[in-house]
């Protein structure tokens, strides 16, 4: 799934980019060092990269280069959790949530005067599936427990959130990123993203 | 944590034997051993210094001789005199003009170069300028790469915006007189860049938009998109236009 891959040269191809362009951003951290995979081809050793994320990657850069300097995209990359604490109100002023998903959480017990930047993340996730009509207030709940004692793991790690149904019942999970999964017949897998993904959005949001 | 210059100051002058900790100023003139870490504002090394710990200091000079056994963190690193790193370097401006080996990776802005560096791992800085002898056995990743060669110097692979390595037009008095270190040379597996300039350089593959290959190069493959000039004292296996 994830054995996509595109080699160096077709990648600055295709986006244009020059090999300047590419190793510093590779210094700034834009670029996770993971994604540089050495490979031996037929004209000696060559460098891939996972397809899909480094275009979605470099596509992001470009575009949002203008407005920011590179060190501050390499803040927006970086899967890491910085100091940000809000009120429920100001979450609302700065339109991050809305107020169903504050009143969800408040109904599953886990309503707090300040929120740190992971359940931020949590309330943001949440509230960007409820609006794009992806999951039910019920389900809503059950995210919020997923999240709330288990998102912490994956800090500084890539994952994934994954919503299924069996016979109408909804399960979340989240995984690492890239994992394979089997299911049996029954199951069918309605919503998979990346976390990473919301974390940029949501970095953008409140920088 | 407290405030760096109301701490205590670290000066050995005969032989002394420390435990390490955290100190505004650390002179060493004798010879000290340190175990443990080290958190200082500056430091300098005029005698010997044997550490094994962390080197965390605002700056670093070393002129006499020096071995750490874990990383350096500073902003500024000078070294005059010997200097053997078993762990990794990050400092912004790193200035060697003796003889530095690191047993580990380079994180820096500024790298100068006047003596012998010898790296075990990747180097990664805005701009690298040498006046002496590199080896990196790791890949260079740098904006501007510049080397006068003097000896012969290598690194595995190259990777930047501006890579500029040339003969020095007249072998100066001091290498030349020592004798060492061989023929003005350099070798690399693979170097990629925007604009590139080489001589005396024995490359397999070199990539980039305006490449000139000057005299005394062996390149087995060279790609480009832009302009490539070859002199005719250089050897091209093939080229290719991408």
């Amino acid at each position: 799934m994830t054995d996509d891959l595109i080699s160096k040269k077709e990648l600055l191809d295709l986006t244009g980019i020059s090999y300047g362009q590419l190793y510093r951003w590779k210094r700034k951290n834009l670029i996770p060092e993971e994604w540089f995979i050495r490979k031996s081809s037929y004209t000696g050793q060559e460098t891939f990269f996972p397809k899909q994320q480094i275009l979605l990657r470099i596509d992001k850069i470009l575009h949002m280069k203008d407005g920011l300097s590179l060190d501050e995209l390499a803040d927006v990359f970086s899967p890491t959790l910085g100091d940000v604490e809000m009120s429920a109100k100001q979450l609302l002023e700065r339109n991050i949530v809305s107020q169903i998903s504050l009143d969800l959480l408040k109904e599953a017990g886990r309503e707090q005067p300040l929120y740190a930047l992971e359940q931020i993340m949590m309330l943001y996730v949440l509230d960007k599936l409820l609006m794009s009509g992806d999951i039910t207030r019920q389900e809503g709940a059950l995210l919020i427990d997923v999240m709330s004692e288990h998102y912490y793991r994956f800090t500084g790690k890539p994952s994934e959130l994954m919503l299924i149904r069996k016979m109408g019942v909804p399960s979340f999970m989240l995984v690492t990123a890239g994992t394979e999964f089997y299911f049996d017949n029954g199951v069918k897998v309605v919503l998979r993203q990346s976390m990473g993904t919301f974390m940029e959005e949501l970095k953008l949001k409140l920088g | 944590m407290e405030e760096r210059n109301k701490r205590n100051d670290l000066n050995v002058a005969g032989i002394s034997q420390t435990a390490g900790g955290n100190f505004h100023r650390v002179s060493i003139d004798g010879m000290a051993k340190v175990n443990g870490n080290l958190d200082c504002t500056s430091m300098e090394v005029n005698g010997t210094l044997k550490m094994h710990g962390a080197l965390n200091s605002e700056s670093a000079t070393i002129n006499g001789m020096c071995t750490l056994n874990g990383p350096l963190t500073s902003s500024r690193v000078r070294v005059d005199g010997l200097t053997t790193i078993n762990g990794d370097i990050h400092s912004p401006d790193l200035e060697v003009n003796g003889k530095c080996t690191v047993r580990g990776r380079v994180d820096g802005e500024r790298i100068d170069i006047g003596g012998v560096i010898d790296v075990d791992g990747d180097v990664q800085c805005e701009s690298l300028n040498v006046q002496g002898n590199i080896k990196i056995s790791g890949f260079l990743n740098a904006g501007t790469v510049e080397i006068r060669l003097h000896t012969s110097s290598s690194a595995k692979e190259i990777g930047g915006e501006r890579i500029d390595i040339r003969r020095k037009e007249q072998q100066s008095g001091f290498w030349k007189s020592i004798g060492l270190g061989g023929t003005p040379s350099f070798k690399a597996s693979l170097i990629e860049g925007d604009e590139i300039v080489l001589e005396d350089t024995e490359a397999d593959i070199v990539r980039g938009s305006n490449i000139h290959i000057g005299r005394g190069c062996n390149i087995r493959l060279v790609e480009y998109s832009g302009e490539l000039e070859v002199d005719q004292d250089a050897k091209v296996g093939s080229s290719q236009r991408i």
